[in-house]
């Protein structure tokens, strides 16, 4: 048995668009995407008609706030939902729903795009459809990557979580209990004063490349949960004291192996190496736990190549096992997920009204019932 | 060298061979040995560290364990190099040659006996007995991490405890209720049909095994409500 | 002939242990003194038996040392001392020797003598040479028991020394047993 997404298809029509907006955090996306009548398979893919994003860059070692975030994602609204028309080769009307992230994520920015979208809704008489941007996350990766029933680890700079699909829900078996991933590299690289320019994980990454001392950093694994605050506080005195300008406090830090200096690629790649460990470690347990053999990572922190490799070494060891993840365009936040995820609940009759499109900063993966799969 | 279980984590085997006396002051002739195999995918360094933390932490608790006479397997040997525990084979068999967990014990009755044998006064007293001792274990502020019925076994009537790879040590009624939480989900979905009485019975013996049970049982109310995750942002 | 032999499944060595009662403070000294010389002929591990409570807690010592040695993670120079250590709960080498060396501070006392050797080597051989260079008499070398052990430990002291006053003991299984357990736990999570 198979759900039925064309329920509420238009007489005449033989597809369905959705335009998605995005703007939980520092990057602000829209895209359009096109499904066809019956459902999504290899055969009948989503397409992808645009992908807009515009990334708001602070300056070396700050991160973004919410004011100045909301700021420039209401200059840039109005350009980049142009574009991502222009770029789809369609016009605001041919369009069947207005999608957008309705949480969580940070509360100013994601005000600022909802506006947009219910002036879109109003100005093209659309409807309205909020997405809770974890479950946009998780169907974009399933559709781009065909994995069908994956033990997803969602890793992003306001996320952190091991999740798998039951009953209808995508249940949450293990998470963060302080901060996320993507805010603890964050606010390392801002320590070490490197660029965030294009990010700040990237840039760690291409530094841990080069990085040979593996320096011991805590390791904080609760059953399926996880602890990054202490790792972060423990590496950021460890930075401090290393690349301090002040000579009293400026201590030297020695591999005790090679009796080489530990530089700031040291670091990187330390800390890459024990918080990937942790993440392949949860992983593996909640894949033990559901009996499940497909991994799908998703989220910014995704798109990290070490990550992806070490997660193969662990699946490879594991029967029949296989990882999919996506690259930077649906890894990093992005509109199209959105229009996805969304389009996906409209075709099950979900409609925002206009007073149920308030934004939430708390918003769990597990709250959404996922109406789309019944399996 | 059978394999008995093969977790995320570890290995578990059964052997006839111990691995160094030949009459030990141990009960049963078959030895458990418990083997965290290495990981490729974590740098040998972390990899050699996690390995060896761990398997000193299962000893400690073992151990700590054997010290209050709290049921649970000896700790034979260890070796932390190499992430192995040898340690006391626990349970007598079911009739139909499985593991006496509680788990297999209960999923027999289902099979081979009526309604009322799974209910019956034997199996509530072997649960209030497996309360006790759970309550025992938090009442020394122990906490077990991963109580299910397959990781409580049965040797004749007296249950032990076994699996302390996710124990930990804490006095807080948060951890102590989410440890029951976590059995009690566990009991809902492999014994749905008799949950209800084996949750109460469950109850019943964790009261007398633990005489400061009033906090953690009004906390389990606040568990069972919001389930095992503590709400938080994003 | 007293003396024991054994192996353990991992290893291919062979474990020699051999017990001699009521040795006299003058030969005990003089034990010691060769083992400080580094004497070939005294290559064992020399043990009182104040604190052994069983067999399988010795051979437990024993394992332990050799895993030790073979995974590059021993904390003492030679085998023979790696054992003494691993009968110890404290990490100490020298309150190790202490307790369970040699012990010259009585009249007389019991030497547990345990070595480990390669498989070619004669067990008889080594027991009377033992027994000649250290001029016992053959009917001061008994065979190890369990029994005793019991006899010769200090309950008290042995308690004491493990930390085992505050453990709860079970009336219904041999104090030994118990005893043995607990102290093996000990010595598991020496240094640790």
């Amino acid at each position: 048995m198979t759900v039925d997404l064309d329920k509420f298809k238009k007489p005449g029509k033989d597809y369905y668009l959705a335009l998605g907006l995005e703007g939980s955090a520092n990057k602000l996306g829209v895209g359009v995407i096109k499904h066809n009548l019956g459902q999504l398979s290899s055969e009948n893919r989503a397409e992808v008609l645009s992908n807009v994003r515009d990334t708001y860059i602070t300056p070396p070692g700050e991160g973004f706030l919410p004011r100045d975030t909301a700021r420039h994602h209401r200059n840039w609204v109005v350009r980049i939902i142009k574009k991502s028309l222009v770029d789809a080769g369609i016009k605001g009307t041919d369009l069947d729903c207005i999608c957008f992230t309705q949480g969580p994520g940070m509360g100013a920015p994601l005000q600022s795009v909802v506006i947009a979208a219910r002036t879109l809704s109003q100005l093209w008489k659309l409807p309205l459809i909020g997405v809770n941007h974890c479950v946009g996350h998780i169907e974009m990766g399933r559709e781009i990557t065909g994995a069908n029933n994956p033990v997803v680890l969602y890793v992003s700079g306001g996320n952190t979580q091991i999740i798998a699909y039951s009953r209808q829900r995508y249940r949450i078996f293990g998470e963060t209990l302080d901060i996320a991933i993507g805010n603890c590299l964050d606010r390392f690289a801002r320590v070490l004063k490197i660029s965030n320019d294009p990010a700040p994980g990237y840039n760690i990454e291409q530094m841990a490349k080069k990085g040979k001392h593996l320096v011991t950093l805590p390791y904080t694994v609760k059953g399926m949960d996880l602890s990054m605050a202490g790792i972060l506080s423990y590496i950021e005195v460890l930075a401090k004291d290393l690349f301090s300008s002040n000579p009293k406090k400026n201590k030297n830090l020695i591999d005790e192996e090679s009796g080489e200096l530990i530089t700031p690629e040291d670091l990187c790649y330390s800390l890459q190496e024990s918080l990937f460990s942790m993440l392949v470690e949860i992983t593996e347990r909640a894949m033990a736990h559901v009996q499940s053999n497909q991994v799908l990572i998703v989220g910014g922190v995704g798109s990290n190549e070490r990550l992806q490799e070490m997660m193969e070494l662990m699946v490879n060891e594991r029967k029949n096992g296989s990882i999919h993840a996506t690259d930077e365009r649906f890894c990093i936040d992005n509109g199209i997920m959105i229009a996805h995820a969304g389009l996906l609940s409209y075709r099950m009759g979900q409609i925002n009204d206009l007073k149920d499109t308030v934004c939430t900063q708390r918003f769990r993966t597990d709250e959404v019932f996922v109406s789309w799969r019944d399996d | 060298m059978d394999v008995v279980s093969q977790g995320a984590e570890a290995v578990v085997f059964v052997t006839t061979s111990h691995p160094y006396c030949s009459q030990p002051a141990v009960e049963n002739d078959k030895y458990i040995i418990k083997y965290r195999p290495s990981k490729k995918y974590r740098h040998p360094k972390i990899d050699a560290q996690i390995t060896k933390n761990r398997t000193v932490g299962e000893v400690r608790f073992m151990n700590k364990l054997e010290k209050l006479g709290i049921n649970s397997p000896s700790v034979i040997s260890a070796d932390y190099v190499n992430g192995i525990i040898w340690m006391e084979f626990i349970g007598d068999g079911l009739p139909n040659g499985d593991i006496s967990s509680v788990k297999n014990y209960l999923w027999y009755l289902e099979k081979n006996d009526d309604d009322d044998g799974c209910v019956s006064d034997e199996v509530q007293s072997m649960l209030v007995a497996v309360g006790r001792l759970i309550g025992e274990l938090h009442a020394n502020d122990m906490i077990h991490g991963d109580l299910t019925s397959s990781n409580i076994l049965l040797n004749g009537k007296e249950p032990y405890l076994i699996d302390f790879g996710l124990s930990s040590i804490s006095s807080l009624a948060e951890d102590k209720a989410v440890d029951i939480y976590v059995l009690e989900r566990a009991i809902e979905s492999t014994h749905s049909v008799f949950a209800d009485s084996y949750n109460k019975w469950l109850l019943k013996g964790y009261v007398q095994g633990n005489k400061k049970s009033k906090e953690v049982l009004a906390r389990l109310e606040e568990v069972r409500l919001r389930g095992r995750k503590r709400s938080m942002l994003g | 002939m007293a003396f024991l032999s054994t192996k353990f499944p991992s290893f291919d060595k062979t474990i020699f242990i051999s017990l001699l009662v009521d040795v006299d403070q003058h030969t005990l000294e003089e034990v010691k003194t060769k083992l400080i010389e580094g004497n070939k002929d005294y290559d064992f591990a020399f043990f009182n038996t104040n604190y052994i409570i069983s067999k399988e807690h010795l051979l437990n010592g024993i394992h332990r040392a050799m895993i030790n040695y073979k995974n590059g993670s021993a904390k003492s120079k030679t085998l023979n001392t790696e054992i003494i250590l691993n009968m110890s709960p404290v990490s100490n080498i020298m309150e190790a020797l202490k307790r369970f060396g040699i012990d010259s501070s009585k009249e007389s006392a019991n030497l547990l003598c345990v070595k480990v050797i390669d498989d070619d080597e004669s067990l008889e051989d080594i027991n009377n040479t033992l027994i000649t260079n250290l001029g016992v008499s053959k009917d001061q070398n008994v065979e190890l028991t369990d029994d005793f052990l019991l006899k010769s430990v200090d309950v008290a002291k042995f308690k004491k020394l493990y930390k085992l006053n505050d453990a709860k003991y079970n009336d219904k299984k041999p104090l030994q047993n118990q005893l043995t357990r607990l102290a093996i736990g000990a010595c598991l999570l020496r240094g640790t």
